[in-house]
């Protein structure tokens, strides 16, 4: 059913490398014995209809949601120690955006493993945020209060702040959701520029019309693993088809699977 | 003059402010977390720790009081989370249900043993005493200087400063952790900021603030000086320093303002009585509150200040 | 004593006593039938600031009554102060958390203290104009029922039962503006009056509970009960009658055991009979208590891990998951070395076929394998209709092993 062996000795460099993981709440299984070997310098999906448990595995992944079973490394070794390799962005709509603070400071968050309680923020951290926030397109917006900025803005601070960690691996929640072109095209070429400097992104993503143009990977998750590989082989409409089920009419699925009609004019 | 003031005022003032501002350090995080009310379930179970210790010591000891309150907070924090996930309650009734059973349970102990003969009473636990406060050596300004002298000002003001310092410091080196915390708990895992740690220690740091300010102020009024100061300074700035500065200005206004017109207010209109200082420090404390709800520069949230534009 | 108990339990201790027993009893049917509403709202903390809010008033209320009569112990006044000051409070509540940028819990937390500090002013007040009955406040803080007037308890009885009625009639509309405000809009139910006809009942309820368990704990019992009724079933209609008569069986043994011996305060029997049922239902319910459930989320977990094991066996993999280890062992389906025994092997091949009819079955009707809550877990045969599970069989591609 699943590629096990060819993928068993992959799992000792891969970035995130996920064997056997079972997350439940209560009696219900959200996430059923998936496995799934990140390559190292893909640029990833993860596609499935909602309540697949695509979140749920990016937090198991980061140990923030408790899981039933299964086995989780990073680089090959356990989370713990390797926390400060990887970045995570959370969900946009998971967070208070009224808190006072500014975009500035929320960049410099990504600092804090390098910072010990007593040191003080320094020029050179806030040089090192304002980096971050030019490269997003947010550099003007430094001083400002954080719930003054529109979705797309948001966004885009987030981003900064997990450019701030200088991860090797990147894990977005959702990063697409609910921003503006604007926005969404400046951050897959930020996300792009990352992959070319040889980092792995992994990304839960909800819209399929664009999984062709800017992904490389796509793991198909429907609480189990439906299918996970390079996007040409592992995107296609059988896949799709079992792993939204009545949900995608024909149609829908020809246009999106096939690679010819929505390539990309990058 | 001054001796009275020395004698019967310069002590519970002191403790006041000192109570007061560290309760308000630490509410500011409290008010951003949207955790107000595990002051008031924390307050409300002093009484029953400190009766329990009574009844298990046989002392008032300060330190057995202490640890009996600080054993009621743990149990009740316990007992809160095991509602919430084992029963799978919703976390405010979960609160609702543990502070008041152990509160009755307090009180029902109280009220059937001796202690209710001794010192503690129900209404000493929910209003304070801070009247009681006095520095029977503080015969002028001299005093103030006399290492003997000192040795006499009531054990309370020790105590409450030691509190406060132990919250700033706890502040200070825990300070990125709690904002990240505070701020955004799954990007904080994911830093490894330890936000579950975080939250424990200040839940921790309230109960024995709470504690240590309960004796002066009272456990009900102890709920005013965690939320109103900080609650009046998130309707002040979109910062966070700013709105901890501003915390500490009204904690320390309606601590001075609430001692000065429960001790002397009704003597200018010729009555010569004194009024509760805890309450009045909590009602001054509300009526800033209530200034900043209307004319507080940010009282309205950040996105309803962009659809009004 | 266990004999004055009784007598209160079985109304043969006197008038009084049977009038304050029933009194609270009726109190606490009708708080935990409001309560329900509230706790489904998920404002169970709501009634705390309402409750402590009431102390301004009422002692305003004596000092108006004293100056005026010389004597402020006359309940009906004081119950009217402490409605109107708990209706301040409920109004701040209101005000700060929908028109300033704090939430709730500090809203509820910044009245219910200050509100109470101007309270605690004010006894001193009473305390400095040395009139009569002053003592008599100090029992509306933690409750006191003995030595109380017959007229007193007849009109908490009496209010008690009118709020019981008018929550009754209302029952339907409250639940739908508890479940769904914007359904009940299209219904012509206007939420915003039926809420405040709920807060307004809850604050009719938490005044004439002062004097029965006085201020601190009369939240008690517009959340405990309500809370316990939600062990026992998921109907809301049941919920809430379980949840009066939780509130009324805590209300009449409190009451009745607080009459059986002199200064036993009745607000902490009352509330700590309440929580007695609670403990019980989170124990011992079946469907939601502790007990329950920690068994059922055991032999899940063992579920899981047997089920991922036998698959593992099936597809040679090597097992490191200690738990997975222990099952397969205690099942015989592997030796200490951990290699396959002769059953093991058996049941690994039945748990992959049956693996594969799920994903086949799952591939060709998604959406009623989405309707199926147990993902696959259980065995197909007790899943699905027999003529399903056969025309699953026969579609298998053979040999299921190559199936990917």
């Amino acid at each position: 059913m699943k590629p096990f062996n060819a993928s068993q000795h992959a799992a000792d460099s891969s970035p995130l490398a996920i064997t056997g993981l079972t997350i439940s709440y209560g009696q219900k299984p959200v996430v059923f014995s998936v496995d799934c070997h990140v390559p190292a310098g893909s640029l990833t999906a993860i596609v499935g209809p909602n309540g697949a448990g695509k979140s749920t595995l990016l937090k198991a992944a980061l140990g923030i949601a408790p899981r039933l079973s299964g086995d989780i490394r990073v680089y090959g070794q356990p989370y713990r120690s390797q926390a400060h390799r990887l970045a995570y962005v959370p969900q946009r709509s998971s967070v208070d955006w009224d808190f006072p603070t500014t975009v500035l400071e929320v960049v410099l968050m990504g600092l804090f493993h390098t910072m010990r309680w007593w040191q003080l923020t320094r020029r050179h951290h806030r040089n090192k945020a304002m980096e971050c926030l030019t490269r997003v397109g947010m550099d003007a917006f430094a001083e400002r209060q954080i719930g003054q900025l529109s979705g797309g803005q948001q966004q885009r601070v987030f981003l900064a702040r997990a450019l701030a960690q200088e991860a090797d691996l990147t894990i977005l929640d959702e990063p697409f959701a609910g921003v503006d072109a604007a926005t969404e095209k400046a951050i897959i070429e930020v996300l792009k520029s990352l992959k070319r400097e040889g980092k792995t992104l992994l990304c839960v993503h909800h819209d399929l019309s664009t999984v062709r143009e800017y992904f490389d990977h796509v793991l198909l998750l429907n609480i189990r693993r439906i299918a996970m590989g390079p996007v040409d082989d592992v995107f296609t409409a059988e896949n799709l088809q079992q792993t939204y089920g009545g949900r995608l009419n024909t149609i829908q699925l020809e246009r999106i699977a096939t690679p010819d009609s929505s390539t990309s004019q990058v | 003059m001054s001796s009275d003031f020395l004698i019967l005022s310069l002590a519970p003032l002191l403790v006041a402010i000192i109570s007061s501002m560290s309760c308000a350090l630490l509410g500011n995080f409290l008010v951003l977390r949207r955790q107000s009310l595990i002051g008031d379930a924390i307050s409300h179970v002093a009484l029953p720790g400190i009766v329990a210790s009574f009844l298990i010591t046989g002392t008032l000891a300060a330190s057995a009081m202490m640890i009996g309150a600080g054993v009621a907070a743990i149990v009740t924090l316990v007992l809160i989370e095991a509602i919430k996930r084992l029963g799978r309650v919703e976390s405010s009734a979960a609160m609702g249900v543990a502070f008041t059973a152990i509160f009755a349970l307090g009180v029902l102990m109280l009220e059937m043993s001796d202690a209710s003969g001794v010192h503690i009473d129900v209404q000493h636990a929910l209003y304070g005493n801070l009247e009681s406060l006095i520095w029977f050596e503080g015969l002028d300004w001299t005093a103030l200087f006399d290492p003997a002298a000192l040795a006499e000002l009531p054990p309370q003001l020790p105590r409450v400063a030691w509190v406060g310092l132990l919250v700033a410091i706890f502040v200070v080196v825990a300070w990125r952790p709690l904002v990240i915390g505070s701020f955004d708990p799954a990007f904080a895992a994911s830093v490894r900021a330890h936000p579950l740690l975080t939250d424990v220690t200040l839940v921790i740091m309230v109960a024995i603030t709470a504690i240590a300010a309960f004796e002066a102020v009272g456990s009900i009024l102890v709920i005013a000086m965690f939320i109103c100061p900080a609650a009046s300074a998130r309707l002040m700035t979109d910062r966070l320093l700013p709105q901890i500065a501003w915390s500490q200005v009204f904690a320390f206004a309606s601590a001075v303002l609430g001692y000065v017109l429960a001790g002397y207010g009704p003597g200018w209109f010729g009555h010569d009585v004194s009024l509760s200082a805890a309450g009045m420090i909590a009602s001054v404390s509300g009526i800033i509150l209530l200034f900043a709800c209307l004319f507080g520069p940010r009282r309205h949230g950040a996105m309803a200040r962009m659809a009004a534009d | 004593m266990i004999d004055s108990f009784w007598q209160a339990l079985t109304f043969t201790a006197g008038y009084n006593t049977t009038l304050v027993t029933l009194g609270s009893a009726m109190l606490g049917a009708s708080a935990g039938m409001i309560g329900s509403f509230i706790v489904l709202r998920k404002r169970s903390l709501v009634s705390d600031a309402v409750s402590h809010a009431t102390l301004p008033g009422l002692v305003l209320a004596f000092i108006i009554l004293a100056l005026l009569t010389g004597d402020g112990r006359w309940l009906p006044g004081l119950l009217i102060g402490a409605a109107a000051s708990a209706a301040i409070g409920l109004w701040g509540v209101q005000a700060i958390s929908s028109r300033t940028r704090l939430g709730e819990d500090a809203a509820i937390g910044a009245v219910l203290s200050t509100l109470f500090g101007l309270g605690v002013v004010l006894i001193t007040v009473v305390q400095a104009l040395n009139v009569k009955g002053q003592s008599g406040i100090d029992s509306y803080l933690v409750g006191a029922t003995a030595g109380m007037l017959a007229s007193e308890a007849q009109l908490i009885g009496i209010s008690a039962l009118v709020v019981l009625i008018v929550v009754f009639m209302f029952r339907r509309q409250f639940l739908l503006v508890c479940f769904d405000r914007q359904y009940a809009y299209t219904r012509g139910i206007n939420a915003d009056h039926i809420d405040m006809m709920m807060l307004l009942l809850l604050l009719t309820v938490t005044v004439i509970g002062l004097k029965v368990t006085g201020l601190i704990l009369i939240v008690a019992l517009t959340i405990i009960p309500p809370v316990t009724g939600r062990f026992w079933t998921d109907r809301p209609s049941r919920l809430i009658a379980i949840a009066a008569l939780c509130g009324a069986l805590s209300g009449y043994i409190g009451a009745a055991a607080s009459s059986s011996a002199s200064g036993l305060p009745t607000g902490p029997l009352i509330v700590l009979t309440a929580f007695l049922l609670f403990s019980i239902g989170l124990l011992f319910s079946p469907r939601r208590g502790m007990v329950a459930m920690l068994l059922a989320q055991h032999r899940f977990r063992r579920r899981v891990h047997l089920r991922q094991g036998l698959l593992s066996l099936a597809r040679d993999e090597a097992i490191y998951d200690d738990l997975t280890l222990k099952v397969l062992r205690r099942h015989g389906y592997i030796r200490r070395d951990g290699v396959a025994t002769p059953p093991g092997r058996v049941a690994a091949r039945d748990a992959e076929h049956e693996e594969h009819l799920w994903s086949l079955y799952r591939q060709l009707y998604p959406d009623e394998a989405a309707q199926l809550d147990h993902q696959g877990l259980d065995p197909i045969e007790e899943s699905l209709p027999p003529d399903m599970v056969s025309s699953l069989e026969n579609r298998l591609p053979s040999p299921a092993r190559s199936a990917r």
